[in-house]
């Protein structure tokens, strides 16, 4: 039981991670307003399932509104700083006034009442086998999370688009001789990202709950994910996503979730001390 | 220079206009948490205006002192304020000296999640309330004011405004001289480019290391005052949140400048002071001032100001603006 909790869990962060890896990986900046569009998400799941009824439509919804956001977050704000040639510390401060900005803004709209998102009706109930009981929903946000991490690795891998991230990745300044859109490039992973986080949001939002500070709540732990798992790896995430979230899943149930949390944020520096490429980081993006 | 000179003076005559009006009190009590926002803020400013590193965990050594002064007060009963704080800083230096040490092994990027991660660790601490002492989520309270080397009750707000300003202006030269020192040449040597300075033959580790023991310091100053001018310690400083209030502070105020952070935490009390009240969620004017700023006025306000200074009075330093 702790195992699949943990795995379900863990899904999440993964779906959460691979954005904030890919983007990290691509242009080396940290989206500390990755967690609002995860928010967004979710806030978009519980208004718009009653109007709509639809939750395959929603989940389109919400991926096409945060890529949107994400795309103009790229494109108007950090191309500008990364183009004027500002530190990298600059990018952290915009993408942080960001984050809080559209917390508050989400508040202000849909007010800052904690809600339960509702599971769509063929996923609710629970399954049942041998002595594991388990609700559906839980199994198909893991298997949803599965197929979303085949499609991306398929696109990194196999696609023509695909290749071109990952020349731009590991030499920006020699794909971009070579006549890559690497700034179109940029904008677009940076919004697939982000409607990757929204995705997540929608997600899970009938299992963690949905209110406006779920924007900061995650952002810490998904940081440890990326950092276990090696900035810039797809593969890295996937494992220390699940690694992380049995690790916390079963320290709650075994220890208080107060310990789990600090021996997590411990393990976290101490990687950066000793390992700073993590499991399957390849270059010293870090440095 | 000459600027900070104006601004001591002006404080310390400011009380003469409150006692005109009939809340006094209330509007000394606002100048004192400036001036201490300030003395937060300033300290963020050595760390990252002068030395380049962006730390996202200066409320460690903020809160740690705060919750040090608390706990010998309520636990230990020494009621001389000197030796209160002086016991918080000791814990503050020890504090941020761990966490540049941390620091100081990793890339540029990596500091932000270092730090940010210790003061996250910090506060599950304070939380977890170890061996009854920081009494978990509610935080300690009944500290009192207490007089000065039996000379000065700094009990009545008016004291407390003079302690807290001479407090400031000390902090203030000191560190003026810091930055303008050899030791500050290195510091603003790190900004610019790391790599040389180690060629010249610093050890670029160490001067890292105490950039973030002196900024932990005067962090910790601000931290003491706070305890004894709120009368309580919440773990709420030690969040990350009032982390990014001293980057806040520093990049509305200007970075670099040290009297810049000062004038960037006072525009930020006298905000949530006014907003606060009428309007919830004021906290949009943070988001939008973050997002404004970094796009548009990297430098901050206080080059502006100081801008206009220079042509009005003749005192206005070109030291300051850099």
């Amino acid at each position: 039981m702790q195992i699949l909790n943990g795995l379900t869990i863990g899904s999440i962060f993964i779906l959460l991670s691979s954005g904030l890896t890919i983007v990290f990986g691509l242009q080396g900046v940290v989206n500390c307003a990755h967690g609002a569009f995860y928010m967004i998400g979710a806030y978009l799941a519980v208004k718009l399932m009653p109007l709509l009824h639809n939750y395959w439509l929603i989940l389109a919804i919400a991926f096409c509104c945060t890529f949107g956001l994400g795309w103009l977050m790229e494109r108007l704000g950090i191309r500008f700083l990364v183009r004027s040639k500002r530190e990298g510390t600059h990018v952290l401060v915009l993408t942080l006034g960001l984050a809080i900005l559209l917390r508050e803004l989400v508040k202000i709209g849909w007010g800052a009442v904690p809600q339960l998102a509702e599971a769509p009706a063929i996923l609710q109930g629970i399954l049942s086998w041998g002595p594991i009981t388990y609700p559906k929903y839980w199994l198909f946000v893991m298997g949803f999370t599965a197929a979303i991490m085949g499609i991306l690795a398929f696109f990194f891998q196999r696609t023509g688009l695909g290749t071109l991230v990952q020349s731009i990745t590991m030499n920006n300044e020699v794909s971009q001789s070579l006549g890559t859109n690497a700034p179109k490039i940029n904008t677009l992973v940076f919004g697939l990202g982000t409607g990757i986080a929204g995705i997540a949001g929608v997600l899970s939002g009938p299992i963690l709950g949905v209110d406006p500070n779920m924007t900061f709540d995650l952002l810490i732990i998904l940081f440890v994910v990326i950092i276990f798992g090696g900035l810039g790896s797809l593969l890295g995430v996937v494992i220390s996503g699940l690694i992380v979230g049995l690790v916390i899943s079963f320290g709650t149930a075994l220890i208080t979730g107060m310990v789990a949390k600090i021996l997590v944020f411990v393990v976290m520096i101490a990687i950066l001390l000793v390992r700073p490429l993590g499991l399957f980081g390849k270059t010293g993006i870090l440095d | 220079m000459g600027a900070g000179i104006l601004l001591i003076v002006g404080a310390a005559v400011l009380p003469l206009f409150f006692a005109l009006t009939a809340h006094a009190e209330y509007l000394q009590y606002t100048v004192v948490r400036m001036m201490i926002l300030g003395l937060y803020a300033m300290s963020f400013d050595l760390l990252f205006g002068f030395t380049g590193i962006f730390s996202f965990g200066h409320a460690a050594a903020f809160g740690a002192s705060a919750y040090a002064s608390a706990i010998l007060f309520t636990r230990f009963k020494i009621a001389d304020p000197i030796l209160v704080i002086a016991g918080g800083l000791v814990f503050a230096v020890i504090i941020s000296a761990i966490v540049g040490y941390l620091s100081s092994r990793v890339g540029n990027v990596a500091v932000f999640l270092v730090t940010f991660a210790s003061t996250e660790v910090m506060q599950l601490i304070a939380f977890s309330n170890p061996w009854n002492l920081t009494n978990g989520e509610n935080g300690i309270s009944g500290i009192q004011r207490m007089a000065i080397l039996g000379l000065a009750p700094i009990k009545a707000e008016l004291n407390f405004y003079y302690f807290t300003l001479i407090v400031l202006a000390l902090s203030y030269f000191i560190l003026r001289k810091i930055v303008s020192s050899p030791l500050g040449d290195v510091f603003q040597g790190i900004k610019g480019n790391a790599e040389r300075v180690r060629f010249l033959g610093y050890n670029v580790e160490q001067c890292k290391v105490a950039s973030f023991s002196i900024s932990g310091l005067f962090a910790g100053l601000a931290g003491s005052l706070n305890a004894l001018h709120e009368g309580t310690v919440a773990p709420e400083v030690l969040s990350w949140f009032f982390s990014g209030d001293a980057v806040l502070f520093t990049v509305l105020g200007g970075p670099g400048t040290l009297l810049g952070p000062i004038l960037g935490a006072s525009i930020i009390v006298l905000v949530q002071e006014i907003l606060s009240d009428i309007f919830r969620e004021w906290l949009v004017f943070v988001g939008i001032s973050y997002v404004i700023l970094i796009l548009f006025l990297p430098k901050g306000l206080f080059p502006i100001f100081s801008e206009i200074g220079k042509k009005n009075i003749p005192v206005g330093s070109s030291k300051v603006s850099k």
